[in-house]
């Protein structure tokens, strides 16, 4: 019990743990939240593009010395708007635009980035796998502001982004102003990546994104249980990741990352209704049951 | 964002009731259940339990204005779908709407509902056009379109036709939750209203599908391809309902693939391949020459002689 409780308490002695789980948690949170809709949607390569999209932006902001969350938030919605263009203008379909896009913008984001930190103290590296022992003060204000804008978006728009995203076209036909709500849902998974940037960095946000709610999908039949559950997937990786990270000196961001594929694996295996192994042990409860 | 379980509400049993907005033995709490609206609300749930056929109502609501559809031309990219479509479609009628694959029947509903663009022409309901009229609108898709491995149970699916009338930022009512469950019991699908939609059969998505649109309260009905892979008690249910909604007064309208003895339940066709080939009373349209240049060669149509 001793050990246990020495190993849960004596990393939060230090400030920067402190910051970093808290941030870890408000993360693994909103990600699965906002991945949720992105999973249900089959739009999880979406959640890819606008997290590499992001770096151009920060880069610019960080050289017109504003906010470079800001900065962050611009390009990734900028990208999805460009996504679209492209898709709905052209012969071109979607999965090729994103593919386009996202690289283009982050090829750009790495020739910015390494131009400017020659002569500067930012570190790709930072960007691109996060840096959450670095989170200072003003980034666990900056996140906590997002994520509360966010979980009040989902609580408001429930109910019709639950009809939009499950039949666009019956949502359109009732009236429901779709190309708001989609912009909507964009600007929601932009917001996410921004707030993930310090923890897990644009290349791992998307595991924060899809896998906590792919985890949930396989055990839960309603999107809010979707939602709930894989919140909960993503915090206690989130926590977990941080631990590993602290006792076995691992790197934050993948630890976090492997907690979570870990959950996945598991329930893929054993979920009762439709795990691999359940279902080759004939243990399966039948969905019509 | 969890919808409790509505079971001890008391529910309207007959669909009249249903689609009158409130059940008939609740008195409208509402306080301006003096207004011409209400008034006319409750008059639409006094009908005649199944039995009239092919008549109005009884003191049913002002009768709908039909769709009038005038020059209605859509283009995908290069390929001309539709090509000057004019025509009318009637409140209290069951109108089919048939054609070979390819012809732009599904097109047609889209591009009627502004789902689709249209490059001319325009689609009218009374003095204003369709597409700003949706809160009337209750549309079905296809069942290919839908995800049916989306984490949703039957009854989240019938609460969508709840979301328009409830509006934003608001819960659903406890009359939203009566009309939802009617709805499905209307439909003989409220006992499975727990399960995943992905759990269920051709036949019980289209009929939760139904009961969605049932539960919208709307005046217009548009289903494409309803009975494409569903059994015969669906098939059955369907046809019940829609010809009910007919009698009502309503707008039904319905993308029809089969030729076969269903199309007798139709009151009146219209026949497209690209163009309007024919439009009528059933029997006007089911004639030799008229199918013909729909399906060029010979098909087998039921009834075609005997028109």
């Amino acid at each position: 019990m001793t050990v246990l409780t020495h190993w849960l308490l004596e990393p939060l002695q230090y400030g920067f743990m402190q910051r970093s789980l808290l941030i870890a948690v408000i993360v693994g949170f909103i990600c699965a939240l906002v991945g949720s809709y992105l999973m249900v949607q089959r739009l999880a390569l979406l959640g890819d593009a606008i997290s590499h999209s992001v770096l151009p932006g920060l880069a610019i902001a960080f050289l017109l010395n504003i906010n470079i969350f800001v900065g962050a938030f611009l390009a990734g919605i900028l990208s999805t708007v460009l996504i679209t263009w492209i898709h709905t203008r052209s012969p071109i379909k979607e999965d090729a635009a994103m593919g386009i896009v996202f690289s283009a913008f982050f090829a750009l984001g790495i020739t910015l980035i390494t131009a400017i930190q020659k002569e500067n103290k930012i570190d790709l590296n930072h960007f691109l796998f996060g840096n959450i022992l670095g989170v200072t003060q003003a980034d666990v204000r900056d996140t906590t502001v997002i994520a509360v804008v966010i979980l009040i978006v989902v609580l408001a728009l429930y109910k019709e982004l639950l009809f939009y995203t499950f039949d666009p076209l019956g949502a359109q036909a009732a009236g429901l102003p779709v190309n708001t709500l989609n912009f909507g849902l964009m600007v929601l998974i932009a917001l996410t990546v921004v707030a993930s940037l310090k923890a897990v960095g644009v290349i791992l946000v998307l595991s924060l994104l899809i896998t906590p709610s792919a985890t949930a999908y396989l055990l839960v039949p309603r999107l809010y249980q979707v939602m709930l559950l894989g919140a909960a997937i993503g915090v206690f990786s989130s926590i977990n990741g941080m631990y590993l990270s602290y006792w076995y000196n691992l790197p934050s961001g993948p630890a976090i990352v492997l907690v979570a594929s870990g959950c996945f694996t598991l329930a893929l295996l054993l979920s009762p209704r439709h795990g691999l192994l359940t279902q080759a042990l004939g243990l399966t409860r039948s969905p019509r049951s | 964002m969890p919808v409790p379980d509505p079971s001890p509400n008391p529910v309207p049993s007959s669909l009249p009731d249903l689609l009158s907005g409130f059940p008939s033995s609740t008195p409208s709490t509402s306080p301006s259940s003096t207004s011409s609206t209400s008034a006319r609300s409750h008059l639409s749930a006094v009908p005649s339990p199944g039995g009239a056929q092919g008549s109005r109502v009884p003191g049913s609501t002002a009768p709908l204005d039909p769709i009038w559809v005038t020059h209605l031309s859509v283009t995908y990219r290069d390929v001309q779908a539709l090509e000057d479509v004019s025509v009318t479609i009637q409140p209290g009628q069951l109108t089919g709407l048939i054609g070979p694959n390819g012809a732009g029947k599904s097109t047609l509903i889209k591009a009627m509902l502004g789902l689709v663009p249209s490059q001319q022409g325009s689609v009218r309901v009374g003095d204003r056009s369709l597409a700003e009229q949706r809160e009337r609108i209750a549309y079905v898709p296809q069942r290919s379109q839908i995800d049916w491995t989306y984490p949703a149970t039957v009854w989240d699916v019938v609460m969508m036709g709840r979301v328009r009338k409830t509006g934003w930022l608001r819960p659903f009512s406890g009359v939203s939750r009566r009309l939802a469950l009617a709805a499905l019991e209307r439909v003989g699908m409220a006992h499975l209203r727990h399960r995943s939609i992905g759990a269920l059969s051709g036949g019980q998505q289209q009929r939760v599908f139904l009961a969605r649109s049932l539960a919208q309260e709307a005046d217009i009905f548009c289903f494409d391809e309803p009975f494409v892979g569903v059994d015969q008690k669906t098939e059955t249910i369907l046809f019940e309902i829609f010809q009910d909604l007919a009698r009502q007064g309503k707008i039904v309208l319905v993308v029809n693939h089969d030729l076969g003895e269903s199309i007798t339940h139709f009151d009146s066709l219209i026949l497209l391949n690209r163009q309007v080939i024919a439009a009528g009373p059933r029997t006007q349209v089911i004639q030799q020459d008229n199918l013909h240049r729909a399906y060029g060669g010979q098909v087998q149509f039921f009834g075609a002689e005997a028109a």
